[in-house]
């Protein structure tokens, strides 16, 4: 009962209280006030826009089938006056204005090779009007880089990534190749967009998103970042090869993204972070490093509520389709998301939310709602194939990314279906998930130290309240039998989560439970004393670093080793098939459970030194 | 018979002496016991998951952390302890730097089941190389270590806890830039 109230006691008290925090290798970022809302399309014939176009989109709407859209494109060239979007960007005086981008490839070059002023070069040295310390988030100038135990700074480096807001507003291609920034008062504490970019619309008008091309070809670290620009609608085209995320949208309230692709690049193809009233839909991502779609941080709308139900979504996520990327879609606080109708297969794993990592506002993770979705497939080994083959030492750009090479950036255990690494009142119905042969659904306690929160309060703050019902396990929407390895995959750990209602490729959904937890309608899981985790070999895979040649295959994780591709017709030996107990939990499994305990000798107390 | 006494009498010599050669080449047994505590200046917590503790230390960048613990000899007879053999595999963001007594020696002896409270000290450092989102860990370090007749001896002694430390952030790594890592 005491550790039920110190899980619950921080659940209710501590979350939602931060301030801001340090984000995903971000500026400290804060969550919007929640004012804003999703922006509405407003077509290809919005009297306020700009037209970009490149030397060939001529020939290119040439080749378009006859229809209104060719007609609308060629009545669009004439109009043309930019060869930049960016430029285009820059023109804008009023808000709600449109950017119409023809059919071609945009490099951006102007932007991609910009001679940086005197103070957006030295962004480490002395600036004409150097920011104080705490707002300045970047390396100082003062502090020279030890020789003896550091690697030396390139000489092409771009300088920090953590700018401030006032600094990405100063030097915006810093780090973006296109960017708006739409806070024109980056000194007050105010995040709201007040300038003439909100509102902005980025459309490609060709037939497909592939029609129009943004590559970023690794010249910046992002290819778009839409920074504080509430309404922002980005549709229809496709967006490649960014270091870290091919379409960023940060601290913004009310944004989309529509109909776009993102692929081949270092870590995300669409990132939002502290953001809120957004949508993500009918969108393509692939041959990333990290994750196709990220959520991550979005607003903690529900962060103080002990509820089940959430009261409002942050951000919505549905139709698309990703794949051959690290994992299809995550988000390390990914709270208050909802993900329907989407395809996530052939990742690594097809679907994770975590609250593992420091500095991000809003964990613990809490309140996703995730149904609906087709998550299959999910055992690519890419560090396998290609981290520990060396091809992921090559330099960025001749690693083959657009030819589907990934490297992946963190550790996941390859052939996984979904996974919770420490999240509350997640919500995972509907799904079919099916063919993933390491495990359907992953749940684990993360302690809440390896987030760097020391507060022996919340070492039990995940994972809890945790539904998974009404899923089709290893069975794919055709009816075929598609076996996961283990349909469910948990660490006994926490308390309120459940598994009803699932069917299962084996008839009864397979899964390792030492003991099996009451159902949804009973109140879950409940806390058994000395029930020791079955497993802590996920520390040692969090060792991992793709750039170093021991740690890319960390000793003692076999999260990297190929699944076995589950046998047909075969269950599983070692897998209990139980279903949820009804209220009760007296069975084999408690005296299991039991007899663990009795042979558990060490203490599982949090001792705490400061 | 005398010959055959001769032969029994070398052979139990031979076993002597080789045992005895066993014992004397034979590592002594040390082991770390009790709680382990650090300086009041580094943050840190302790936590047990499955079978094993873990010691979270919120990483500082170029700062020393000192780790105290008890060193027992659990052998029959007297060792020297000499410090620290150089590890194997390094881990990125914690260096091993050494391990003294509380008093500061380098080389210190303890008799037959006796404990001395030690110190290691690591420092956190290279954050700038290694992605925020990934971690350290340290679990044993190599004590260099005299045994009986003189012999000298590398021990893996396995820490009472499991030192671990997370890459920094940007804003907690000066000098961590866009290229000197990957981001995330």
């Amino acid at each position: 009962m005491k550790r039920v109230l110190a899980v619950l006691t921080p659940l209710v008290l501590a979350v939602g209280l931060a301030g801001p925090a340090s984000a995903h290798e971000e500026r400290p970022a804060s969550f919007p006030d929640g004012t804003g809302a999703i922006p509405r399309y407003q077509g290809l014939d919005n009297p306020r826009h700009r037209v970009v176009c490149k030397q060939d989109s001529a020939q290119r709407i040439a080749r378009m089938a006859a229809s209104d859209l060719k007609r609308r494109n060629q009545a669009l060239l004439k109009e043309c006056r930019f060869h930049s979007i960016q430029d285009a960007v820059n023109s804008i005086r009023k808000r709600r204005t449109s950017i119409y981008v023809l059919p071609g490839v945009y490099t951006e070059r102007k932007y991609a090779g910009t001679k940086q002023s005197a103070y957006c070069g030295n962004l480490r040295t002395a600036t004409t009007a150097p920011l104080l310390r705490t707002s300045y988030i970047g390396s100082l100038a003062t502090q020279a880089i030890p020789q003896a135990d550091s690697s030396a700074r390139a000489a092409a480096d771009p300088g920090p990534i953590a700018l401030s807001y006032a600094d990405q507003y100063r030097c915006p291609h810093n780090l973006n190749l296109i960017a708006l920034l739409g806070d024109r008062t980056p000194t007050d504490s105010s995040i709201h967009c007040n300038n003439q970019l909100c509102g902005t619309q980025i459309v490609g008008t060709g037939r497909t998103p592939g029609a129009v091309t943004i590559d970023n070809k690794f010249a910046k670290l992002n290819a778009i970042r839409a920074d504080r620009v509430s309404g922002i609608y980005l549709r229809n085209f496709r967006v490649q090869q960014a270091e870290f995320n091919a379409v960023y949208f940060m601290e913004t309230d009310g944004f989309v993204a529509d109909r776009l692709v993102a692929r081949a690049n270092d870590e995300y193809g669409i990132l939002a972070f502290a953001s809120d009233h957004g949508v993500i839909k009918n969108s393509h991502t692939y041959f990333n490093g990290d994750s196709g779609i990220y959520p991550g941080s979005a607003s903690d709308l529900n962060g103080n509520n002990t509820n089940f139900a959430a009261t409002r979504y942050a951000i919505e996520i549905f139709g698309n389709n990703s794949h051959h990327n690290m994992v299809g879609y995550s988000g390390t606080a990914g709270n208050s998301v909802y993900a329907h109708d989407n395809d996530f297969h052939h990742n690594i794993g097809g679907m994770s939310t975590d609250s593992l990592f420091p500095g991000h506002p809003g964990l613990p993770q809490d309140h996703a709602k995730w149904t609906n979705n087709r998550i299959y497939s999910n055992n690519e080994n890419y560090y396998d194939r290609y981290v520990h083959k060396g091809i992921c030492d090559l330099p960025m750009a001749d690693r083959g990314y657009m030819r589907g090479v990934v490297c992946p950036v963190i550790p996941v255990p390859v052939g996984t279906g979904i996974i919770i690494a420490g999240g509350n009142y997640n919500l995972v119905k509907g799904n079919w998930i099916y063919d993933n042969w390491r495990q359907g659904i992953q749940q684990l306690w993360i302690p809440a130290p390896l987030r760097d929160e020391l507060d022996p309060l919340k070492l039990y703050d995940t994972s809890n309240h945790n539904h998974y019902v009404n899923n089709s396990m290893g069975i794919a929407p055709d009816g075929r039998k598609l076996h996961n390895g283990i349909d469910f995959w948990w660490d006994d750990e926490g308390v309120g989560n459940c598994w009803d209602n699932n069917t299962s490729s084996r008839g009864t959904p397979t899964n390792n439970f030492l003991l099996a937890p009451a159902s949804c309608a009973n109140g879950g899981s409940i806390f058994v004393p000395g029930l020791v985790v079955k497993d802590a070999g996920f520390l040692g895979c969090l060792q991992y670093n793709r750039a170093d040649p021991i740690f890319r295959d960390p000793p003692l994780c076999d999260w990297f080793e190929d699944p076995i591709k589950p046998a047909a017709a075969a269950a599983l030996g070692s897998a209990s098939s139980a279903g949820p107990a009804a209220g009760g939990l007296w069975g084999p499994g408690l005296v299991i459970a039991l007899g663990a305990a009795l042979m558990v000798a060490r203490g599982r107390g949090l001792r705490w030194q400061r | 018979m005398r010959r055959l006494l001769v032969a029994v009498g070398a052979l139990v010599s031979a076993l002597v002496l080789g045992g005895g050669g066993f014992i004397v080449t034979r590592a002594p047994n040390l082991g770390a016991v009790g709680d382990g505590q650090v300086e009041s200046k580094q943050k840190s917590a302790v936590f047990t998951i499955a079978d094993r503790t873990i010691r979270q230390v919120r990483y500082d960048d170029r700062a020393t952390m000192r780790y105290t613990f008890t060193l027992r000899n659990d052998a029959w007879y007297d060792v020297k302890v000499n410090g620290l053999k150089a590890e194997k595999v390094e881990q990125t963001l914690l260096k091993v730097k050494g391990l003294t007594d509380v008093e500061g020696h380098s080389s210190f002896s303890l008799e037959s089941g006796e404990e001395r409270r030690v110190v290691l000290a690591v420092q956190m450092t290279d954050c700038e190389r290694l992605s925020a989102r990934a971690s350290s860990l340290i679990e044993s370090v190599r004590l260099r270590v005299t045994g009986l007749a003189g012999m000298d001896h590398e021990i893996a002694l396995q820490l009472p806890e499991e030192l671990r430390t997370g890459s920094a952030r940007e804003m907690f790594c000066p000098f961590a830039t866009a290229k000197s890592r990957p981001p995330g």
